[in-house]
């Protein structure tokens, strides 16, 4: 219905505008044709409503194509106005494009005028040239001609030169035949000359021998000349050879004088050696002789002394013979023979006795002489063991001496054992070696004491024997009974050293043991790597393959630990699922995560242990802290509040007449409090009802019945 | 001849060259006689006149260097005392055996800084004999039956100042032990004297 009304007021309008626009279109007329003629199908069509619809459709159309045709006709303009200027612009480079021109073509023309110019000039030198050319032309052929000629006459001498060549050859070969035979001559000449040569040649070397020969002759011949001079010494020796044989001619005829001789000579020698052997005969008849004649004398000797001893004996002969009278004038005197017998038996026992008391004497002083030689012996055994005990004495002195000496070295070197044994007690480990060092030192010194004095004494000892003996030899009976008095008192003396000696010497021996065990167990040490830790100190590389392995061995251990976890893990799995189970793996693997895994429940336990100690720990401090403030609630209030039984508090009051009254709380389900019957409650109904029932104020009550208590305890006070 | 009158005077930097290169090869050869690694991993090398087995392992080259490099440094100085080569065992940590070397320094030198005479040659030699007797001890040694890792200890001078990778530690001494003096060289600057404690089997 609005649609239809529309319609119908929409072509109303448009007929309108028609007719409004009619005039205004006539503007448009001038624009085209096609405008004009359009305006009349309008005009046309303005009855029907579709011609109407046509038309206003179409009226759309051209406002929109005038529109768009303004649009165009604008931008056109606005092309055409752009066109201009770049027309103008164009122009004005054309003109100037144009001005460039001419002057170029000014310049082209001045070009072309010199070109022409120069051609001009061309053309008048080309004429020239040519007349030149021409001109040139003419000479060569003049000269062509003079050549011909010339070639001509050329030829023509050729051909005499060729004849008078063959001329020259001619006579050439003549020549040449001549110098040939001439050649040959000469050649002949020339063998012959050389043959002359050679013969010459050969003569020269014939004369050459002939010098050499010449010049051997020569020294031949000086071989000869010393040869001559030989000759002539030889000569020369040769004649005093004569001469010399002339006196041996003189000699040897002497001699053959002398040589008429030899046979006599000969002769002479055979007597002689004749003589000779008998000479030697009576040389050797002469020793038998000698030998006789010596025999003879010894004999002679011997008759001598018989001769000698027969007047010996015929002295004595008469001496015995005078004595024989004597005798026979005793006999004569009157006494017989056998008296003379008897006396001479008397005399003869006589005799015997006075030997037998010979001997005995004999005997004794033999026993005497022994007994003296062996007293002397004695004497002599005593003296030397005199002599013996003086020289001990005197050791004995000389070893007091050395003795008491030593003694005082050997304390010393105790007290020095001593200090260092103290200080090894003391300090056993540090500074050892320089103790024993220092002790070394100190022995050293003492040995060399020890040495000084050797050498004192050795040359005490030699003073003293030299002086004993002096003394000795001055006044030996003196010396001797001194000794026994000095001796005993220097036998105690050395006796008691020679303890202490030992003794000392023990000690010493001791000290030496403990200072050389000492000094192997520091050396020890020292091998086993011992340091003075006030001096040294041991460091070493952080990193080295010790720490290395040790952390290696950590964390395979760790590694172990795991693997063997899982390890058991799944032998627990495989023993639940009764060796069936799939994925056995991935169940471990599950199960190591859960909390279950012995090693979480360990630390889970560990946890579990620390908060139950945590919670004593509180669980103490509260039940103390709760005792404190029950304990300052009974003192500010005068209540002890106690439990009961679950949800009922026993209320018992600091002046309350015995144990047994206290009150009862129970606690409601809403946090209300009632009191419960008790023995105590029965005498306070009054203030039961007052303060409960009326004012239900439980501290009111409780304060009340409190007072009630004080005023009835200080009553009693 | 002025080359051998160079080769005769020892310095105190060749000396300690030469004793540095000696604790490395003394090292060496006890890791390997006493079987701390795996013989496999050790090489030929011929030295002193002998055939000494060097370590081939890496992670033992650096540190044996870096211990060696340090204690070069302090021989110069001269502030070393000993050097001790302590095996033990890797779980409880006992020790088994002390390698220890002694040195002794001529600190004349710092002052004066002469040479000292004497040949290379025969300092070598005495080298040598020390190696050999090192080399000869695992006859009388104990078998070393558990795993164990060795350790190198220094003893120094107390104030001396060291780096931080280096810590102060115990001598580690052995429990019940046996002690071998070894025989001893010297450069006259230098003398080092080798002994060997080690525990007593029962």
């Amino acid at each position: 219905m609005n649609d239809n009304t529309a319609v119908i007021r929409m072509k109303r309008d448009f007929d309108k505008f028609i007719s409004g626009q009619s005039g205004r279109l006539d503007l448009s007329q001038s624009v085209g044709s096609d405008d004009s003629s359009f305006m009349n199908i309008t005009s046309g069509t303005a009855l029907s409503v579709k011609s109407m619809l046509e038309k206003e459709k179409d009226s759309m159309l051209k406002d929109a194509e005038l529109s768009a045709a303004r649009g165009t006709i604008a931008k056109l303009e606005a092309e055409i106005s752009t066109l201009k200027t770049s027309n103008k612009r164009a122009r004005i480079e054309f003109e100037k494009d144009l001005g460039c021109f001419k002057d170029g073509k000014d310049r082209e023309s001045d070009k072309i005028k010199e070109l022409k110019s120069q051609i001009q000039f061309l053309s008048s030198r080309e004429k020239y040239a040519r007349e030149e050319l021409e001109e040139y032309k003419k000479i060569k052929d003049n000269s062509r001609s003079d050549y011909e000629t010339k070639i001509m006459e050329l030829k023509k001498g050729n051909m005499k030169l060729q004849d008078e060549v063959q001329k020259t050859r001619q006579t050439l070969s003549e020549k040449t035949t001549e110098f040939r035979s001439e050649l040959l001559k000469s050649q002949s000449s020339l063998q012959r000359n050389i043959n002359d040569l050679e013969e010459s040649q050969t003569q020269l070397k014939l004369q050459q021998r002939r010098v050499s020969e010449l010049t051997t002759e020569i020294s031949e011949l000086e071989e000869h000349r010393t040869r001559a001079n030989l000759l002539e010494q030889q000569l020369k020796e040769l004649d005093t050879k004569c001469t010399r044989m002339e006196e041996d001619t003189i000699v040897t005829k002497a001699m053959k004088t002398q040589l008429t001789l030899f046979p006599d000579i000969e002769k002479e020698v055979k007597k002689l050696r004749e003589q000779n052997a008998q000479l030697r005969e009576i040389q050797e008849n002469n020793m038998l002789l000698k030998e006789k004649a010596e025999s003879l004398e010894r004999k002679l000797e011997r008759a001598e002394k018989i001769y000698t001893d027969a007047a010996h004996l015929d002295t004595e002969n008469l001496a015995l013979k005078s004595k024989l009278q004597k005798w026979e004038q005793v006999e004569k005197d009157g006494k017989s023979p056998s008296q003379l017998a008897k006396r001479l038996t008397c005399l003869q026992e006589s005799e015997a006795v006075m030997l037998e008391r010979q001997g005995q004497l004999q005997s004794r002083i033999h026993s005497l002489e022994e007994h003296l030689n062996s007293s002397q012996q004695k004497l002599e055994k005593s003296i030397t063991e005199l002599q013996k005990e003086k020289s001990k004495v005197e050791q004995n002195a000389d070893l007091i001496k050395r003795l008491q000496r030593k003694l005082l070295f050997v304390t010393k070197e105790r007290d020095g054992f001593k200090n260092i044994l103290d200080s090894y007690e003391s300090e056993m480990t540090v500074n050892v070696a320089k103790h024993a060092t220092s002790r070394i030192q100190h022995l050293e010194d003492t040995i060399d004491n020890y040495r000084k004095q050797v050498d004192q004494l050795e040359g005490d000892l030699q003073k003293a024997y030299s002086q004993n003996g002096a003394q000795r030899m001055d006044n030996p009976q003196i010396y001797v009974p001194v000794v026994p008095a000095q001796s005993e008192v220097d036998k105690k003396t050395i006796l008691k050293l020679r303890e202490r000696i030992s003794v000392l010497e023990k000690e010493i021996e001791k000290s030496e043991e403990q200072r050389y065990i000492l000094e192997t167990r520091i050396e020890q040490r020292h091998l086993q790597g011992d340091y003075d830790p006030t001096k040294t100190k041991v460091i070493h590389f952080e990193m080295n393959p010790v720490a290395m392995a040790a952390k290696q061995r950590a964390a395979e251990l760790q590694r172990l630990r795991e693997e063997n976890e899982t390890l058991k893990e799944r032998i627990r799995v495989l023993e639940e699922s009764g060796g069936q189970a799939m994925d056995v793996t991935e169940q471990v693997q599950k199960r190591l995560q859960e909390p279950s895994s012995s090693k979480e429940v360990d630390e889970m336990k560990a946890q579990l242990t620390k908060e139950e100690l945590k919670n004593k720990r509180l669980m103490e401090a509260f039940s103390k802290k709760s005792q404190e403030f029950r304990e300052v609630c009974y003192q500010l209030t005068g209540y002890k509040i106690d439990f009961h039984y679950t949800n009922q508090y026993k209320v018992t009051s600091m002046y309350a007449e015995s144990r047994d009254d206290f009150f009862v709380f129970q606690q409601g389900e809403k946090n209300d409090m009632q009191l419960l019957s008790t023995d105590f409650t029965e005498n306070l109904e009054e203030t039961i009802d007052l303060y409960l029932s009326k004012h239900k104020s439980i501290p009111a009550f409780l304060s009340s019945v409190t007072l009630d208590l004080f005023k009835t305890q200080t009553f009693k006070v | 001849m002025a080359a051998t009158a160079t080769q005769n005077a020892i310095t105190l930097k060749g000396s300690t060259e030469i004793v540095s290169e000696f604790f490395s090869f003394g090292i060496n050869s006890i890791l390997y006689q006493r079987g701390i690694y795996p013989p496999e991993t050790f090489t030929r090398q011929q030295k002193y006149g002998l055939t000494l087995l060097v370590t081939t392992d890496d992670a033992l080259k650096n540190y044996l260097n870096e211990v060696i490099s340090q204690v070069k440094e302090w021989l110069q100085q001269m502030t070393v005392k000993k050097l001790v080569v302590v095996i033990k065992d890797i779980d409880t940590k006992e020790v088994f055996e002390r390698w220890q070397f002694d040195v002794e320094c001529d600190k004349s030198v710092l002052s004066d800084g002469k040479p000292r005479e004497k040949s290379e040659k025969e300092i070598n030699k005495e080298i040598c004999s020390v190696l050999r007797q090192i080399t000869a001890s695992v006859t009388f040694l104990p078998l070393l039956e558990s795993a164990c890792a060795f350790d190198l200890l220094v003893y120094t001078d107390k104030d001396l100042e060291v780096p931080d990778s280096w810590g102060e530690d115990g001598p580690q001494f052995i429990a019940n032990s046996e002690e071998v003096r070894l025989r001893s060289f010297t450069t006259l600057l230098h003398k080092v004297d080798a002994m060997v404690a080690y525990k007593k089997t029962d």
